[in-house]
């Protein structure tokens, strides 16, 4: 507990400038009579309304006091003010909120009733109010405005409470029998400190506007005592003539205001770095240039190990210029060297020198773990994400995705290419109703009048299975299920017409059941419509029954492709093999459950030679030491790539993962 | 829809009787003779006694309240004790130019801070930096300081606006706003900074929300994600941040009226205050709360039309 306490936290400049300033001023109030013996209402009519001077700094008022030394004593008021206000907040709404929070029910609703009450009162008022009853207390003044004031504490303090609260390690200490006040000095305590800190400095902030507007109706102190609203007011009187004395009262507020605001991080520090709008595209030729050497060698024999020399390259590149984008016009998209990576202060690769082709009607499945980079492949052939940089190219139909002319991406977007996402919660606009959607989808592709869109919205829920459809059309999303949302996102993307359907784990947010049945409609969809389908997932399962081809995916690169039985009956690759052994559907009864042992390689992490080799029961020293490349194992038959330098020896049954 | 008008429109009586059972709360608060402590230097035994009976100040509390409770619902809210004007005949001439500071300052912020959200959100760059900058500045400077630096600047030194005082609709539009312009800005520049800052980061969520990148994937126009579905998506949670900036502004709008000596409901409050007149700090405080239920109920019954879920749950 004491180390956590004295953990040293990186503190920005801003900060550390806004807790000095902060210091100074509550010193200088404080230590005002040590460093002003003279008072504050030292007069000297012969220096009325100076500017700054040798003898009095900040120059002088219209009675010929300084400045600097009204407002150290002007200070007084302020803070004592603005402490009171926050000691009310803080011990009322705190306390309050820890209740509501914590005890939850009535007591919470009633709670939050009274502060929603409390709030609707601007507080300035009520302590006009406060005045007028007792003039010249200050102190009473503030502590009622204090009263009202306490909501945003109480609604913050019972946010972090209820977080608390509900989390899982508050239920077990529950269970252990620890008592309520146990649990909130224990637990609560130090999460609360901070977050009341942080709202305090605010309501510190917004305290000394409000005392401040007090002061300048000359409410707060009386005369001659100085206060900073005072003596704004007082400024404010010769603002045209001597603009000077207003200057010193407004930065020395402004920045007591400010520092407070900083502390209360409601002032974002300049540390906080901007995020790039576009991704930034670097041009083809910076690709590594790699030898020819490679070009024969990716060949495989027929036999044993792949030669050794396939594997001099240090990075598995396939330069442009050694396997060009395919011009077969049964090939729908071809991807070539497809490179993500992070932009910011790390840099880290998603996807490393990815290719691949997809061909005219098949169902391509992209296979991996969490992470492996399938995600990332699929949304950057719709729309990169925002703090990537994205390199290669994605030649659809002649025009690459990747190179940015906008219209002709905007042109291709939902006619020719569409997308299904993971989620179908989240996958529609929540304020708009389903048919709203599907109409303006419609609309956009297709030029119809509003009836007749709304007549095709209708159809087109029909084609996607979903019963009444008269009647989901009128639904809002969070109003259906899950399953009826994916439909509706499938109908939406498939608005368009397209030829090509990017469906990224479309059904992994759903029920076992939903799922079949999800699936049995994207297969009927691509028989019927022709549909070419790129399908991520990470179930062999939907694999073996949706797809003709696949690629696995392992730590942003392709590990293995090939049609399905070819890759099933017989893996190139361990990683695909030891997925397939460790699909829980494929499990025996009473068997352990396999697993592949050990971890995927953080990003930026990546071992010098085949990333799997940490976790393959094949992997010879070779493995680890050179980086392997993509070899067709059948170049004439076609297709059937794996990086593995064993692969023949495992397609053959030689050796058994 | 309808309940959930209802349920806000009782929760804005309960606030009002709150505040109005504010004062009587403190009065009863006072030690000793509290006709005594209120005329001060000005009691007289007559005036003592006649404070005492306007007041209710020797009848139990509940009663006094009842006794007020029953002549307010029915419009009287006692007279001043400055000059034994009715406090409601007072109030009323002076309704014009705070609702029309407050008409003005609602929309004002609320389009100001929206249009400045949206447009850093979409620009970024140097105009998000003048927006944080601009929310520096307001956070930092109180309504009225502003209000005293544009008066220098734009009233004394430019003449383009007046220096002070109020225009009545009455005699022209023009003339009219000419005399809202500077109070206007005053209450609304902390108020929009602060709530543009919500905007845009909303603005930045719904842009990057998984609903936006399924639409633009899908071929939706550009125009139609950013300003039709992701600005929708970022107005409603802004618009709660924005109903608790404008219940501080409309609190700032006493300070403001006297500042420009504008004659409104206001710059009234702050003489009856300094002046102990009692009923009319009441009625005006009571003015005030009314004119923060009314906006805040406005803005929740928007965000019930833009968010579905609240209608319809």
């Amino acid at each position: 507990m004491v180390g956590r306490a004295l953990h040293i936290r990186q503190v920005s400049w801003v900060t550390a400038a806004a807790w000095t300033w902060v210091a100074a001023v509550v010193f200088g109030a404080v230590f005002a009579s040590l460093l002003a013996p003279q008072g504050s209402d030292d007069q000297n009519v012969l220096a009325a309304l100076q500017g700054p001077s040798l003898q009095h700094i900040l120059g002088t008022d219209p009675l010929g006091r300084g400045l600097l030394v009204r407002l150290l004593y002007g200070a007084r008021p302020t803070l004592e003010g603005a402490a009171i206000l926050v000691a009310l907040t803080v011990c009322i709404g705190g306390a309050s909120g820890l209740a509501g929070g914590y005890l939850g029910g009535r007591a919470d609703r009633a709670l939050a009733l009274i502060s929603d009450i409390a709030q609707s009162v601007p507080g300035l008022l009520v302590g006009l109010v406060v005045f007028a009853i007792f003039p010249g207390n200050l102190d009473l003044v503030m502590a009622v405005t204090g009263l009202f004031m306490s909501a945003p504490m109480y609604r913050i303090v019972r946010g972090a409470t209820l977080t608390v609260r509900n989390e899982l390690y508050v239920t077990a200490a529950r269970a252990s029998g620890l008592s309520h006040a146990a649990i909130i000095r224990r637990h609560l305590a130090p999460r609360l400190a901070r977050v009341i800190r942080v709202q305090a400095s605010m309501m510190a902030a917004l305290a000394i506007v409000i005392e401040i507007g007090y002061g300048f109706l000359g409410l707060d102190v009386p005369s001659p005592d100085p206060s900073w609203g005072g003596i704004l007011a007082n400024a404010s009187q010769y603002l045209s003539t001597d603009t000077w004395m207003i200057v010193p009262p407004i930065v020395v507020t402004g920045l007591t205001i400010l520092a407070f605001g900083v502390l209360g991080e409601v002032v974002e520090r300049p540390a906080r770095r901007r995020r790039r709008r576009t991704p930034s595209r670097r041009p083809l030729g910076t690709a590594q240039p790699r030898s020819s050497k490679s070009a024969a060698a990716t060949r495989a024999p027929a036999d044993g190990l792949l030669a050794p020399d396939v594997f001099a390259e240090p990075s598995g590149v396939e330069s442009a210029a050694e396997v060009p984008a395919s011009t077969n016009p049964r090939v729908l998209l071809s991807v070539r060297n497809l490179s993500i990576e992070t932009t910011g202060p790390r840099r880290l690769t998603l996807v490393d020198h990815v290719g691949f082709d997809v061909r005219r009607g098949e169902v391509l499945g992209l296979v991996g773990e969490t992470g492996a980079g399938k995600s990332a492949v699929t949304r950057a052939l719709v729309q990169p994400a925002r703090n990537t940089r994205v390199q290669g190219s994605m030649i659809f139909d002649g025009v690459d995705l990747a190179g940015g002319d906008k219209r002709k991406l905007a042109a291709i977007r939902g006619r020719r290419i569409a997308y299904v996402g993971q989620d179908p919660m989240s996958a529609l606009d929540p304020l708009f109703r389903v048919e709203s959607q599907l109409v303006e989808a419609i609309r956009t592709h297709r030029d119809l009048s509003k009836r007749e869109a709304r007549a095709a919205a209708l159809r087109l829920l029909a084609s996607v299975r979903i019963p009444s459809p008269e009647i989901i059309a009128r639904q809002y999303p969070f109003q259906i299920s899950g399953g009826q949302a994916q439909r509706v996102a499938i109908a939406l993307a498939l608005a368009g017409d397209p030829e090509l359907l990017i469906a990224d784990e479309p059904t992994t947010a759903l029920d076992v059941t939903v799922q079949m049945e999800v699936l049995g409609l994207l297969k009927e969809l691509q028989r019927d419509r022709g549909l070419t389908i790129l399908l991520v997932t990470h179930d062999w399962g939907v694999v073996a029954d949706m797809c003709d081809r696949v690629l696995t995916l392992y730590v942003g690169e392709i590990v293995e492709s090939g049609a399905v039985r070819e890759v099933f009956k017989h893996p190139a690759h361990p990683y695909t093999a030891a997925l397939r052994q460790a699909d829980p559907h494929l499990q025996a009864e009473d068997g352990k459950l396999t697993f592949i042992p050990g971890a995927v390689p953080a990003p930026g992490k990546f071992p010098d030679g085949c990333r799997f080799a940490a976790r393959c029961p094949l992997a010879l020293d070779q493995c680890r030491a050179v980086h392997p490349q993509l070899a067709d194992l059948e170049p004439e038959k076609g297709g059937h790539t794996s990086r593995c330098i064993r692969a023949n020896e495992l397609r053959r049954g030689a050796v058994h993962v | 829809m309808l309940r959930f008008l209802a349920r806000r429109t009782v929760m804005g009586v309960l606030v009002l009787l709150v505040v109005s059972a504010l004062t009587f709360l403190l009065v009863a608060l006072i030690p000793g003779n509290a006709a005594l402590t209120i005329l001060g230097a000005q009691a007289t035994p007559a005036k003592i006694a006649q404070l005492s009976q306007e007041l209710h100040l020797n009848e139990p509390l509940p009663v006094q309240y009842w006794d007020w409770l029953k002549d307010a619902v029915r419009g009287n809210f006692g007279t001043s004790l400055l000059n034994g004007q009715s406090v409601a005949t007072l109030v009323e001439g002076r309704l014009e130019p705070t609702l029309s500071l407050v008409i003005l300052v609602t929309l004002v912020t609320v389009a100001a801070s929206i249009w400045l959200g949206v447009f850093s959100a979409l620009r970024g760059g140097w105009v998000a930096r003048l927006a944080d900058i601009g929310g520096l500045l307001g956070l930092a400077t109180p309504g009225f300081v502003v209000a005293l630096l544009l008066i220098d600047v734009f009233a004394v030194k430019l003449r383009i606006f007046p220096v002070e005082g109020y225009v009545p609709l009455s005699s022209g539009a023009g003339e009219w706003l000419r005399s809202l312009v500077l109070p206007v800005i005053a209450m609304s520049l902390s108020g929009a900074a602060f709530s543009s800052k919500q905007v845009r980061q909303s603005m930045l969520e719904a842009l990057d929300s998984e609903f936006a990148f399924t639409l633009t994937a899908n071929g939706f126009n550009r125009r139609s994600v950013v300003y039709k579905h992701a600005l929708r998506n970022a107005i409603v949670p802004a618009l709660a941040m924005m109903g608790v900036q404008l219940a501080g502004a409309i609190g700032s709008v006493v300070l403001i009226e006297t500042v420009f000596g504008i004659p409104g409901v206001g710059s009234l409050m702050v003489s009856s205050a300094t002046q102990a007149d009692l009923p009319v700090v009441q009625a005006t405080a009571l003015c005030f709360t009314a004119f923060v239920v009314v906006v805040n109920i406005l803005l929740d019954l928007l965000y019930a039309v833009l968010n579905p879920k609240v209608s319809l749950q």
